[in-house]
């Protein structure tokens, strides 16, 4: 054959070749479904994950057309979520949205040593090591922290503007929670400059709580004025609150920092963040994710605090929160 | 006479349609290079105005935002004389200013002697003594000069939000300076402002300060990474402080995005930030884009046009001369008998009408002298005939003279032997030779 026309029938071939591929990537990506695993380890909270959902819709992911979700809930079962996130690395989904820090923590281990991007959010980055800075958290990961000094901070402030005459502060904790000790130390010395005393509890389980309570009721005084929780876990466990207001219910001692609601009975006040917002912001940061920027390259973002205040709680102990706390806060519950 | 060397052979036709095509072309394109030229100017300044509007519109939201802020904080010292009313009362203002605008995060009020009257915090009040000293430094004496004071951006150390410290002076009925009442302002309440703010369909807004550092975009995550854009032309011109009215003027460069951008900005003046508008390159000139299409397809349209106009009238010219030309051939290689076939009433005619009667005179002229060249030729045959007859006769007579000079020679040799035969016998009888003498 003529070498010319060889040379000339190669020549298109590869045209062909380059173009099919060219025109096979493009309709690849076009048609690409973004496969996204959400995990919710708080009950509490599950309105981030659908906002979450809501604000990747609103940034124009379409459910089931560019963006497939897989939504597991559990509530503090390390194992479960284990398996979950396990599941997720298996099936290769494009990220990873986990909250809250535990969840974080346990979605950074499950995606190490592959290439899926984790954004978490409600999770504490102080004494986690969740990331490595605020300004570049590396590692594939970022997310909304939940600043868990300055809140726990501003919820003995919040404590002492509605209760200035408490000397004795109760404060219940998950043992070994990574972000305590921090928190501790910063309202240990707001306390000592207030002139309070902050008895502190570390809680290994819901039955120790219990009994520690059971103890302090025996003398009939249980030896506090008010309870506050600092940011970890055993505060947004409702049982544990149900276990604090079998005590202090009856004595009109009040509860504050995180919020829970009952029937009957709430916290007093909470300082925490907007969770829907929250939602929101994550799924700004999982927008960019998937646009191809590295999650590790990313900022924290960081919420806005969120005060609420359980006027109806306050009634009933008998306190007056003053006009000043109420029109700062963001949300007044009547 | 030498020949000049022909180094290839180009066709006529060819030639004249390359050159017709070419002056056309040049033509074509001057005229639309031209139109283009106008066009861009005349679509580069309308863009240049459309986004000096759009970027002053923006300069004054972004104003806009600060100012009010700078009246919330007057008006809530004015409408209680801050200065005046109780601590209490001092204190619930403060809240309730707080409460009411989201931006402010600290609130402090300040006496003449810089002492902390009240102070209101949506965090902790772990910063608060930082803020309090801050706010007692510049702000305060810029304050205390009645005058606002709007600080430079600084960031905080945890979440690397921009924050400013603004303040106000307090004054009593009398106008005279009492108080001042400053606020940390968290830009990030800016930033859906300014995402807000719409530049055609694709563009987008930015505020810088005069280090180029950027402080609000609708991309809050470049923001937390204090990114410093002065490496894109359009900051770096307001960092350099260009003063002339034309500084921020849109100009085409590399936008915050990478991509190519017209650029404008529009200093504050206070705050000293700008606000600057990128528009893609590719909607900004959209309508040129759409014309120079027009034109591109036109042009390709109208140069067909001409190679087919150019290859039809260098045929029409080259044809008579590519006949004449073969002609010239045909004569050359001996055929005069075929007429050169050209009807033009042109110059072109009269060459080729020249060129036939030339022809046909050489033609008659060949014929008289190939007759001629016959007649000598026959001339040449008689003559030489008559001329090989006389010389056959002269040979034979040469020959017949030759055979008797031949028997004249040999009687002479017969009579010399005799002689010789003479005078031996002589010799031999003793008496002298009579025809030889012997040596």
């Amino acid at each position: 054959m003529n070498k010319k026309l060889l040379n000339g029938l190669i020549v298109i071939l590869a045209i062909v070749v380059a173009l099919g591929a060219v025109f096979f990537y493009v309709q690849k990506k076009a048609g690409k479904a973004y496969r996204v695993g959400i995990l919710s380890g708080l009950n509490n909270f599950i309105v981030i994950g659908d906002s979450f959902k809501a604000g990747l819709a609103s940034l124009g992911y379409v459910e089931g057309k560019n963006i497939v979700y897989d939504y597991q809930k559990t509530n503090f079962e390390p194992d479960k979520e284990k398996q979950i996130l396990d599941k997720f690395v298996a099936e290769k989904t494009d990220l990873i949205f986990g909250f809250n820090t535990e969840v974080g923590l346990a979605a950074k281990a499950a995606a190490r040593g592959t290439k899926i991007p984790v954004v978490f959010a409600m999770a504490i980055v102080e004494g986690s090591n969740l990331i490595k800075s605020v300004r570049r958290p590396g590692d594939n990961i970022t997310g909304v922290r939940y600043p868990g000094v300055e809140f726990a901070l501003k919820r003995f402030e919040v404590l002492r503007e509605i209760l200035p005459r408490a000397k004795k502060i109760w404060v219940p904790y998950q043992k070994d929670y990574p972000s305590v000790p921090l928190e501790l130390a910063a309202v240990r010395q707001a306390a000592a400059a207030a002139g309070v005393t902050i008895i502190e509890f570390p809680a290994a389980n819901l039955a120790s709580l219990r009994a520690e309570l059971e103890r302090r009721s025996k003398s009939g005084d249980l030896g506090f004025d008010a309870v506050l929780y600092v940011p970890e876990s055993l505060s947004t466990m409702k049982e544990a609150f149900e276990i604090i207001a079998e005590f202090t219910r009856a004595r009109k001692i009040p509860v504050g920092g995180t919020k829970i609601l009952t029937e009957d009975y709430g916290t007093l006040f909470s300082v925490s963040i907007d969770a829907p917002d929250m939602g929101r912001l994550a799924a700004y940061l999982a927008d960019k994710i998937l646009r191809g920027i590295p999650a590790g390259t990313i900022p924290v973002v960081s919420p806005e605090p969120y005060i609420s205040i359980n006027y109806k709680v306050a009634r009933e102990l008998g306190l007056t929160v003053s006009e000043n706390l109420l029109t700062k806060a963001n949300e007044i519950i009547r | 006479m030498a020949t000049k060397e022909i180094k290839g052979f180009r066709s006529l036709a060819v030639t004249l349609t390359t050159a017709f095509l070419a002056v056309a072309s040049a033509i074509l394109l001057a005229a639309v290079g031209l139109e283009l030229g106008v066009n861009f100017q005349s679509q580069h300044e309308s863009v240049a105005r459309q986004q000096q509007l759009i970027a002053q519109a923006a300069a004054d939201e972004v104003k806009g935002f600060i100012q009010e802020k700078v009246s919330e904080l007057g008006a809530a010292g004015r409408l209680r004389d801050l200065a005046a009313v109780s601590p209490a009362q001092q204190q619930l203002t403060l809240d309730k200013l707080l409460g009411l605008e989201p931006a402010f995060r600290r609130l402090i009020l300040l006496d003449k002697q810089k002492q902390a009257l009240a102070s209101s915090s949506r965090l902790s009040t772990a910063g608060s003594g930082r803020f309090a000293a801050e706010a007692g430094g510049d702000p305060f004496l810029n304050a205390s000069q009645q005058a606002v004071s709007l600080g430079s951006v600084h960031y905080d150390d945890i979440t690397g939000e921009p924050l400013m410290t603004i303040a106000v002076p307090i004054t009593d009925i009398f106008n005279d300076f009492q108080a001042v009442l400053a606020a940390e302002l968290n830009l990030k309440f800016m930033w859906d402002l300014v995402d807000k703010i719409k530049a055609g369909k694709t563009g987008l807004a930015y505020v810088v300060n005069r280090q180029g550092e950027l402080i609000a975009f609708g991309d809050i995550s470049r923001v937390l990474a204090r990114e410093n854009l002065t490496r894109l032309n359009t900051v770096n011109r307001f960092v350099k402080g260009a003063l002339s009215p034309a500084a921020g003027q849109a100009n085409i460069s590399r936008g915050i995005k990478g991509n190519l951008v017209v650029a404008s900005y529009v200093p504050l003046g206070a705050p000293d930030w700008a606000v600057v508008v990128e528009l893609p390159l590719a909607e900004a000139y959209q309508p040129l884009i759409g014309s120079l299409l027009i034109t591109l397809a036109s042009v390709i349209v109208l140069l067909i046009l001409s190679a087919a106009v150019a290859s039809y009238l260098s045929k029409k010219i080259a044809g008579p001369i590519i006949k004449l030309s073969g002609a010239a051939a045909r004569i050359g290689g001996g055929n005069w008998d075929a007429p050169i076939d050209i009807a033009a009433g042109d110059e072109i005619g009269e060459l080729a009408e020249s060129f036939n009667q030339m022809t046909a005179r050489l033609a008659t002229a060949q014929r008289e002298l190939t007759g001629h060249a016959r007649s000598l030729e026959q001339k040449v045959a008689e003559r030489t005939a008559e001329l090989e007859q006389a010389k056959t006769v002269l040979e034979q007579k040469v020959s017949e003279l030759e055979q008797f000079y031949q028997a004249a020679i040999g009687r002479e040799l017969q009579l010399i032997e005799r002689e010789k035969e003479i005078d031996d016998l002589l010799g031999e009888s003793g008496r002298p030779p009579k025809y030889h003498n012997q040596v």
